[in-house]
């Protein structure tokens, strides 16, 4: 049981997040990406949303919709959802700048709802299983951003010609990043 | 930027090139980085796209320019979720035949800024028919520009062209995996950007 929880969490890691598994680039990472201080802010707030949205998407899909026979419903259910959760981030960290000055981005975010589809239909086990997959997946957005800020803020001013620098070079920094996930990921 | 003196047509023309919405702006990359294995895939989701921009901006044209009214976010995010659960309804069965993913890409058009932002920044201030052309060239760049990237993924990572099998392997398979995607779709903006900057010259 350990193991299984130990590897579900891993793989969330290092798998299941939706930057690795295929290649989600939310449109806000790219600007928020180039320092480390805001990539700070905007990977913590989306890392709290992404765990929490993403398990109680999966317990509303297994233990609600499934049962009830309305999985017809997913996808508007999912966005109220992500809602709620917004609105309860905004009223606990709405006056803590670092996140709070970040929490507009998640209003509609794909990495969010990406995830939170990501552990539906990739983590049918159990709660518990869902639960460290999700904690998975959340800490894994928040190093990977946190990483490509800080190869971005080292490399893209001095390394890069300007035709290449904003998306073009954060895109050649994500594929580095996901060749590295992926060789890791090999290793389950 | 859109000026009043444009036509239809100028505006329709310059959504799809010049400004493209995907290489000027990186509107809608996630379609491009993660919804191109194959030009099956980039089809399907790039004509759900485009029929989602259209829909938006004709909704939020006409609470515009009838109503006087601007249509709230969350309202067009919930309207294109529900039309998105009803076309997996619809497509079920095809939706099952195209690349792993392609459901979960297709239901993150509803979070994804792509579906709205012309709708937002421009068709509520506008008439219907140059809501509706603004919206067409901004759709059918993206699609075009998909259908590109994921010819040249297909083509390398997999050795197919139109649907046949061209080499008995695959010349470069890594572009057939998310890799691909994110470095064929930095090419793409750098082909873009050269082309623009060569033209301003």
């Amino acid at each position: 049981m350990t193991a299984a929880i130990a590897i579900a969490f891993l793989s969330g890691f290092f798998i299941y997040q939706p930057l690795v598994n295929f290649g989600i680039v939310p449109s806000s990472a790219e600007g928020m990406s180039r320092q480390p201080y805001q990539a700070l802010g905007h990977s913590l707030a989306g890392g709290i949303l992404i765990a929490v949205f993403g398990f109680s998407s999966w317990v509303m899909h297994y233990l609600v919709l499934g049962p009830l026979n309305a999985l017809s419903l997913e996808l508007p259910l999912l966005l109220l959802l992500m809602w709620g959760w917004h609105y309860l981030m905004k009223r606990l960290f709405g006056n803590r700048p670092l996140i709070g000055s970040h929490l507009p981005f998640y209003f509609l975010n794909i990495a969010v709802l990406g995830s939170g589809l990501l552990l539906i239909y990739y983590t049918p086990d159990g709660i518990l299983t869902a639960l460290s997959r999700s904690i998975g997946i959340s800490l894994g957005f928040i190093i990977s951003n946190l990483l490509i800020s800080f190869f971005r803020e080292k490399a893209e001013r001095g390394s890069f010609s300007p035709i290449l620098r904003g998306w073009p070079a954060y895109l050649i920094v994500c594929s580095v990043f996901w060749l590295s996930y992926h060789g890791i990921s090999l290793l389950f | 930027m859109r000026l009043p003196s444009e036509s239809k047509q100028q505006l329709f023309i310059k959504n799809l090139f010049s400004e493209n919405g995907l290489l000027f702006s990186g509107t809608g990359i996630f379609l491009a980085v993660a919804g191109t294995r194959t030009t099956e895939q980039a089809f399907f989701l790039g004509s759900i796209c485009l029929a989602l921009i259209l829909v938006n901006s004709i909704a939020a044209s006409v609470a515009g320019d009838i109503f006087r009214y601007r249509i709230p976010l969350w309202v067009m995010a919930l309207i294109s979720a529900l039309m998105l659960a009803a076309v997996n309804a619809a497509f079920s069965v095809r939706l099952s035949h195209l690349p792993e993913h392609t459901r979960i890409i297709m239901y993150l058009l509803a979070a994804g800024p792509v579906a709205f932002s012309r709708a937002r920044a421009f068709s509520h201030t506008t008439s219907l028919g140059r809501a509706v052309f603004d919206a067409a060239g901004q759709g059918a760049g993206i699609l075009l520009v998909m259908l590109a990237v994921a010819l040249v993924r297909e083509f390398f990572g997999k050795g197919f062209l139109a649907g046949g099998q061209l080499f008995s392997r695959p010349p470069w398979p890594v572009l057939g995996t998310a890799l691909g995607g994110m470095l064929l779709t930095a090419l793409a903006m750098v082909i873009y950007r050269t082309a623009a900057w060569r033209g301003r010259k």
